[in-house]
């Protein structure tokens, strides 16, 4: 009789835990995942490890090592150079980066702020193009005519353009399978200081730094094969047209 | 022949009856998982199977697929401050409904491998506005509501519209990757859409119980 009366028990208690594994399954949900991964790597840029050869601007100066780390090289200028009415100014902005690094389009920027607000143009220190290395940026660029023509600039966006693939694109500096460190050439080579501008135009020096007649140029290095939101031919080209742009905006 | 048991008899039968009839309601309820194939009378699950569907855009602004190639190279995408061109969409590849929601991440990798949250140093552009067919959870994942009215609900074979078009890196991300990469990490999930509620009544994706753990 006791046998038989474990045994039921043993039955109901095994039919109770079927029932409550069953219970239990309701809660196991079918799902899925799935996982992938995207790699971006990032672009570099070195510093060049000399300064550009002033007498061949495109290639390094062996015994003139860039201590500095820059990329923007005047290999020319003279700290307070003085300014005389007719006469010009040594100033020669080039850009360069490391081989190996990426390719780039390279822009430079020149901020034009020797004279004071107001002084008209013919007053007003310019430069000219060294050679077709360099382009002006359509639209972003400021000679010293009213009508904005001519090739006497007074400050602007400029774009390195030496075989471009579009007259209007900027080009590639082609550092990633280079030899040795590039350079873009120079910019211009001086500042001509107009006949007409005297003392009187300059702004005048103060304890600022900020106040003083300066000439300033900026660089903007875009890493080549950066599309952005552009398409067709040369997208990369035109997308870094564009950001140059903008970057241009907040050094006006 | 009841007549001839004895009431302790009587009384087993009864119990293991309802126990039986219990477990038979139980089975009923895992109903949703399983389908009945006549010839053998072999029950088998129904599949819950998703896919994430990685786009680009093309030179000519056509959109290609993103996918590795047949050495499972994926093509090398450089990080930049401008919009990068990348449209994620989920894909049901089960054979059964749905809910889904995915999640983005992205990680600098140092060249030693070690890997860091990037999170600061990227904007990623997600159709997650109001209005939009996703939504931010707030749990670090997005739910696919859709544009329907159905709670979220993915079909079988169907697709979602994009989660994410395009990303950009943002701030001094040079100095972030620490000299090495950055890795954009997608994960999705999805869960079975049926037997989640009792009625007919359409259920929210953000009321959906059930999801896999988490990493």
């Amino acid at each position: 009789m006791e046998n038989k009366k474990k045994k039921r028990y043993g039955i109901i208690a095994a039919l109770l835990l079927l029932v409550m594994a069953a219970g239990v399954g309701t809660y196991a949900w079918l799902t899925a995942q799935e996982h992938i991964d995207n790699v971006f790597t990032v672009g570099s840029f070195g510093h060049p490890e000399n300064k550009p050869d002033p007498t061949d601007p495109e290639k390094p100066d062996p015994d003139n090592p860039n201590t500095e780390k820059a990329y923007l090289f005047e290999t020319q200028w003279v700290a307070n150079s003085k300014m005389v009415p007719g006469a010009t100014v040594a100033k020669n902005p080039n850009v360069g980066i490391k081989a190996g690094s990426d390719d780039a389009y390279v822009f430079i920027y020149v901020k034009n702020a020797i004279v004071k607000p107001g002084t008209s143009l013919e007053k007003t220190p310019y430069f000219t193009l060294k050679n077709t290395n360099w382009k002006p940026v359509e639209g972003q660029v400021k000679t010293n005519q009213s009508d904005n023509s001519g090739n006497q600039y007074v400050s602007g966006l400029f774009m390195y353009s030496k075989n471009s693939a579009a007259e209007n694109l900027p080009a590639k500096l082609e550092a990633n399978k280079a030899a040795q460190d590039v350079y873009t050439d120079e910019l211009f080579t001086a500042v001509t200081i107009p006949s007409a501008m005297n003392n009187t135009d300059v702004v005048e020096t103060t304890t600022d730094p900020k106040q003083a007649p300066t000439m300033t140029v900026f660089a903007y290095i875009f890493g080549a094969g950066q599309n952005g939101t552009e398409q067709g031919e040369n997208a990369d080209a035109q997308n870094a047209l564009k950001q140059a742009k903008e970057w241009a905006k907040t050094q006006a | 022949m009841l007549n001839n048991l004895s009431d302790n008899q009587k009384r087993t039968l009864a119990l293991a009856a309802i126990a039986l009839l219990a477990l038979a309601c139980m089975c009923g309820t895992l109903a949703f998982t399983v389908d009945m194939v006549p010839a053998n009378n072999v029950l088998s699950f129904g599949s819950v199977k998703v896919r994430v569907c990685e786009y680009t855009l093309n030179e000519r602004g056509e959109e290609i697929p993103f996918e590795a190639n047949e050495r499972g190279d994926y093509p090398d995408t450089k990080a930049g401050g401008s919009d990068i061109s990348r449209i994620v969409r989920v894909e049901n590849a089960g054979a059964q409904p749905e809910y889904v929601r995915a999640r983005l991440r992205m990680a600098s990798v140092a060249p030693d491998g070690s890997s860091a949250n990037a999170s600061g140093n990227v904007a990623f552009h997600v159709n997650a506005g109001e209005g939009s067919p996703w939504i931010d959870g707030g749990d670090g994942w997005y739910y696919y509501r859709g544009l329907d009215g159905r709670g979220g609900v993915l079909d079988p074979s169907a697709m979602t519209e994009s989660l994410m078009d395009s990303l950009h890196f943002v701030g001094d991300y040079h100095d972030a990757a620490r000299g090495g990469s950055y890795r954009l990490d997608i994960d999705v999930q999805a869960v079975q859409a049926k037997n989640q509620q009792a009625n007919d009544t359409v259920l929210d994706v953000l009321d959906v119980v059930g999801w896999p753990e988490a990493n």
